[in-house]
């Protein structure tokens, strides 16, 4: 018995020599054959068990299974470190690509404008508002009537309105949507309608024919003046992404009562005043007001029960101010809105 | 608006405020100031003085003065003025005095000595305008006083947003502002002063006669004859006011009606009585005046009468076109001895009218458009002939008081409470504060106890408030904005459910915008000439009636066409242009519709820009509709033949969702793409947005997988190039066995020849058992025979 003891002994001292010089999957596999083959080494000692005396066959099983496993994980271990010797080397050898070279894939963008709308209507839905969408060509009624602007309202010259031929007008501001947002839903409501109004005027590099808007109601019971601060408020902490300090100035709008004009504190001023809010430290940004209980009333609302507000503030202004636009005209020229992306 | 900061403190001692404060005050409580001018501030040490003697200086319009300066010397000054002359006392400006940018130094000019200037209006910085002559100070003025004390030439003049207060007749003048001053601040307001004329004029027996035509249009018109009136050029101080104000000063008269206009907010008019024909006799008549009318107003311009002019007309001739500018032929001058004073009340749109159809913007129609209170005619009078009176001692009044008030002012009573105005605002009231705050305002209110009465007062009654909510206004804005805290409301989280409009707007933009598309926003209108030059197609329906621009007449009917547009625009700068837009264009039916456009111009082939449309079209019904479309060669849907369309002949296609027509796409017509002589390829798109709403969103119907193995096979036919798929497509649905589970398209390709295969795949299999391979065959062969029927072999 000591004989195969020390014969498991050697077999795996030579597997263990032949496999130190071992480095590559091919002679690996000549060592499987020598070892674990038919007439491998190993194979051929567990084999042998035939010819030991029956007295003696548990313990020369015992003996040459053990060597066997032993060989086998031995083996098995260097195995694995050569295959992973040999992914590193195919990876190695294979051809490495420049990820560098940009994309050819083509790339938009978005309206500077229609950025801002988005970031706006995100804003106003996530404070319960719906988005809805005006007319760009509207009755006389709508656009002013409803809106308390009587037939001598300045606001209604020919030089500031576009009139069509059939008595319409190209709508002068996004609150020519009030009265119909009103007849469609009634009381309680809370709706912003961004979209377009055009004035008949020169171009230059402050003034467009035409320009986005972003108008906005809130009716329901008992709103005060303090709602509508605190939804300015709200808003623009959030458009800017943090706290902002928000003021109203008495303004006159007919469609509300009392009016206002809503100024932040300027964003853009460090330490010292700056030329954005030339100077003042704040920034007008919009207007709005208590809504004007006539205005419910043609609405078809009742304003013994309902007050609301209302509110208005440009989107192209907003972008110029987002992105330093200095000359407004620039947002009809391709290669400049090619600069901008999807958000 | 300007206003001066000396004016304002005739009416409110504004001395323990600063400017700052009083700036910002007015615009959080009134209207808002947009800048504060200080004037006068850059020239110091000036002093009052007497010239002693005048000698000419040969040769030149030079004078050699000797100047008393009040310290008893007398010093050597050149001076070029043409009224210097012996015993005037003038604004002095002494060597080391500061004007401006300049120091006054010691010089010696023509051989004489000169130690300072005699100062001319111009160089005190009160007018722009270079003035000949210096300024006269009265002759009992004290010597060596600071000038500052003497002249007006230092003052700070605010200028205010007239846009926040078109509803606010009352703030066109100081005094106006004075009152908010007032109420912001609660300080004491004093009454502008004035000499009663009713109690002289009840003792006239000359008389002034006005008639009224039409009430609506003049509410009030009030006259008064004064003579014994010399006419020069008005007292030093109205002249400083109105000059830092930059008015220009015409005549005593006429400075003085415009300085009562500025005061108090009465525009007033002063006819020459001595010009007056037949003379004396004074019959005021006002009426729209005959269009076409020939006039010379004032400012010696022949215009005519537009339609619809209100016109005051002495002794039946047209004298003045009511509200807006006087005639050349009545106007004062330095011989008027007698005149007549108009203080009126004109209608306010019939003023506008007037004023934009003459194409004349005076002060006065500014005021009028803004709705004045006819209660002021009389003050305004009175306040005139105080001004009067104080230059011309001897100016008396001549005729009685004409007054003719057909359409007087009704007063308004406002019922509020307490708690009406602390529930709007959101912020509780101090006790007794709101009755506080309107009467500072001018209101009258009387409590009793549930409510308020206020009373408005006429100045604010004209248009301005009318609603017991306007009171919230009032009391807010005077206690100060700054004082309401925000608060969230209480009310219901449910809302309104989502409209999808503007959602599925965004969702579009954006796959548009990452299929390499720039979004553009152009206008409603066509560009009628770029149309006809590039050869354009849009006729319009309906046209804008007043455009800037001729050329922007005619509503578009179409959007591409505007994208083309921006091709043609950009095109020297662009190689490659892809943009999109979603907008409004006018309907056949004379409504306007929403229209998602897209244009592609490339050097690339034809067949790449239609797949790249083809397949932008695919993806985004698919993305964001979860939509089938169906695209097919254009059969006159949108009830355009195509000979006469924009697009291609043989490359135009239509879009269908199920059954609705969505929209076209294709090739550009030729003839505008050689027009452009740009691009190798220009395909356009035009999908009717309204109809995109109206895509169910995902209904694709969903059915359970088989348990059983299923195989496909791939079957390729060989057809004419000219074979249409959606054709070869239909006679492949048509196909039915149980077996066949799906078909769908693999692939085409161009074998040449005139010839080409398509390669569709046919999933067979059952959800009962599994398919013998026998069975499977079976399928495989009748469909090829099923094709065959068709006309289309392998």
């Amino acid at each position: 018995m000591e004989n195969i003891e020390s014969k498991c002994g050697k077999i795996k001292e030579e597997l263990e020599t032949r496999l130190a010089n071992v480095s590559d999957l091919k002679t690996l596999e000549e060592v499987r054959i020598e070892f674990f083959g038919k007439s491998g080494k190993i194979t051929l000692l567990v084999g042998d068990i035939r010819n030991v005396p029956n007295e003696q066959k548990k313990k020369y099983g015992e003996l040459t299974n053990a060597t066997k496993e032993y060989a086998i994980a031995y083996f098995d271990d260097k195995k694995a470190v050569l295959d992973h010797l040999a992914l590193v080397a195919e990876q190695q050898n294979s051809t490495a690509y420049d990820m560098s070279v940009p994309s050819k894939k083509k790339v938009g963008s978005l309206h500077p404008v229609t950025i801002v709308a988005n970031e706006f209507s995100e804003i106003f839905k996530s404070m319960g508002f719906i988005v809805e969408q005006g007319n760009e060509i509207e009755t006389e009624y709508n656009n002013f009537e409803a809106l308390r602007i009587g037939k001598d309202h300045p606001a209604r010259d020919m030089q500031d309105t576009f009139y069509l031929e059939d008595g319409r007008v190209l709508v002068t501001h996004t609150s020519s949507a009030q009265n119909r947002i009103y007849k469609q839903y009634g009381a309680p409501v809370r709706a912003i309608f961004p979209g377009r109004s055009y004035r008949n005027e020169d171009v230059d590099a402050t003034h467009d024919v035409s320009f986005f808007q972003l108008e906005g109601i809130l009716v329901d019971e008992n709103i005060t003046v303090a709602n509508l601060l605190y939804f300015m408020k709200s808003v623009f902490s959030k458009a800017f992404g943090r706290e902002i300090e928000v003021r109203l100035r008495p303004y006159f709008f007919p469609f509300t009562e009392p009016s206002f004009e809503v100024d932040v504190k300027c964003i853009y001023c460090g330490d010292t005043p700056c030329k954005v809010c030339k100077e003042t430290t704040w920034i007008e940004l919009a207007g709005c007001g208590m809504i004007h209980p006539e205005v419910l009333e043609m609405g078809g609302i009742d304003s013994k029960k309902y007050r609301g507000f209302a509110f208005g503030m440009g989107l192209t202004r907003f972008a110029t101010l987002k992105y330093g636009i200095k000359d407004i005209r620039e947002l009809h020229n391709l290669n400049f809105l090619k600069q901008f992306g999807l958000k | 608006m300007k206003l001066s900061l000396n004016w304002l403190n005739d009416y409110v001692d504004t001395s323990k405020i600063s400017v700052k404060t009083l700036a910002e005050r007015l615009s959080l409580s009134t209207a808002e100031v947009e800048l504060i001018e200080e004037r006068g501030q850059d020239r110091t040490n000036l002093i009052t003085a007497k010239i002693v003697t005048r000698e000419a200086i040969e040769g030149t319009k030079l004078s050699a003065l000797k100047v008393d300066a009040g310290d008893g010397k007398l010093l050597d000054v050149v001076c070029g003025a043409p009224n210097a002359r012996a015993g005037l006392v003038v604004c002095f400006s002494p060597a080391g005095a500061r004007l401006g940018e300049m120091t006054v130094a010691k010089t010696v000019i023509r051989g004489h000595e000169s130690n300072g200037m005699c100062l001319s209006a111009d160089e005190l910085g009160i007018c722009e305008e270079r003035q000949e002559t210096i300024i006269e100070l009265p002759n009992n003025t004290k010597l060596g006083l600071a000038l500052e004390t003497v002249v007006g030439y230092r003052d700070t003049i605010l200028h205010v947003d007239p846009k926040s207060i078109t509803n606010r007749p009352d703030l066109f003048c100081h005094y106006g502002f004075a009152r908010e001053i007032a109420a912001i601040f609660d300080l004491k307001l004093k009454a502008p002063k004035t000499l009663g004329v009713k109690e002289e004029a009840a003792l006239q027996t000359e008389q002034i006669k006005v008639k009224i035509e039409n009430k609506e249009l003049c509410r009030r018109y009030s006259a008064i004859k004064f003579s014994n009136i010399k006419n020069e050029s008005a007292p030093l101080d109205i002249f400083v006011r109105l000059n830092m104000l930059g008015n220009k000063s015409v005549n005593m008269l006429s400075d003085i009606t415009n300085y009562v206009m500025l005061d108090i907010g009465q525009p007033m008019h002063a006819f020459c009585f001595n010009k007056l024909k037949p003379s004396k006799k004074c019959e005021i008549s006002v009426e729209q005046g005959v269009v076409g009318t020939p006039v010379r107003t004032l400012d010696n311009k022949d215009r005519t009468l537009p339609a619809n002019a209100l016109t005051i007309n002495i002794n039946n001739k047209v004298e003045a076109i009511a509200g807006v500018i006087g005639c050349d032929d009545a106007k004062t001058d330095e011989n008027t001895t007698n005149m007549i004073l108009e203080s009126a009340t004109f209608d306010a749109t019939s003023i506008r009218r007037t004023r934009t159809n003459l194409g004349v913007y005076t002060e006065a129609s500014k005021r009028y458009e803004k709705t004045l209170d006819p209660e002021l005619t009389l003050l305004a009078i009175d306040r005139f002939y105080y001004l009067l009176k104080k230059a011309n001692k001897n100016a008396v009044v001549s005729s009685g008081l004409a007054d003719n008030y057909p359409n007087p002012h009704k007063a308004i009573n406002l019922r509020i409470t307490k708690s009406f105005i602390d529930g709007y605002m959101g912020k509780e009231s101090k006790a007794g504060d709101i009755e506080k705050v309107l009467t500072r305002l001018g209101f009258v209110v009387t409590k009793n106890k549930t409510e308020m009465n206020v009373l408005v007062p006429s100045w604010r009654a004209t248009k301005d408030v009318k609603f017991a909510e306007c009171l919230v206004e009032e009391y807010a804005r005077i206690v100060g904005y700054a004082s309401i805290l925000p608060a969230a409301p209480t009310m219901n989280i449910e809302g309104n459910p989502q409209p999808r409009g503007f959602v599925v707007e965004q969702e579009v933009k954006k796959h548009f915008a990452q299929s390499g598309f720039n979004e553009v926003h152009t206008y409603i209108w066509s560009d009628t000439k770029l149309n006809q030059r590039l050869g354009i197609v849009d006729k319009s329906v309906l046209r804008t009636m007043n455009s800037v621009n001729k050329d922007n007449n005619d509503l578009r009917t179409k959007l591409y066409s505007s994208l083309i547009k921006v091709v043609e625009q950009n095109k020297k700068t662009q190689s490659e242009i892809r943009v999109f837009e979603i907008g409004k264009i006018m309907g056949s039916d004379s409504k306007e519709a929403k229209r998602l456009s897209a244009i592609i111009a490339t050097g690339e082939e034809d067949k790449d820009a239609l797949e790249e449309m083809r397949d932008l079209l695919h993806s985004m019904f698919n993305n964001n509709f979860n939509a089938k479309i169906r695209i097919i060669p254009y059969k006159d849907e949108c009830n355009i033949p195509l000979h006469e369309n924009n697009f291609h002949i043989n490359n135009t296609f239509s879009v269908y969702c199920g059954d609705i027509f969505i929209g076209v796409f294709g090739l550009i017509n030729p003839r505008i793409r050689k027009n452009i002589d740009r691009y190798k390829t220009i395909a356009m798109l035009e999908i009717r947005f309204e109809e995109l709403l109206g895509i169910k969103v995902g209904t694709t119907e969903i059915e359970s997988t088989s348990r059983f193995p299923t195989t496909t096979s791939d079957f390729t036919f060989v057809v004419g190039e000219e074979t249409k798929y959606f054709e070869f497509e239909k006679a492949m649905m048509s196909f039915r066995d149980e077996f066949a589970m799906s078909k769908r398209f693999i692939t085409d390709y161009d074998v040449g020849n005139g010839r080409k295969t398509f390669t569709v795949e046919i999933t067979i299999g059952s959800r009962e058992k599994t398919l013998t391979s026998a069975e499977i065959e079976v399928v495989r062969e009748k469909f090829v025979r099923h094709m065959i029927e068709y006309g289309y072999s392998l």
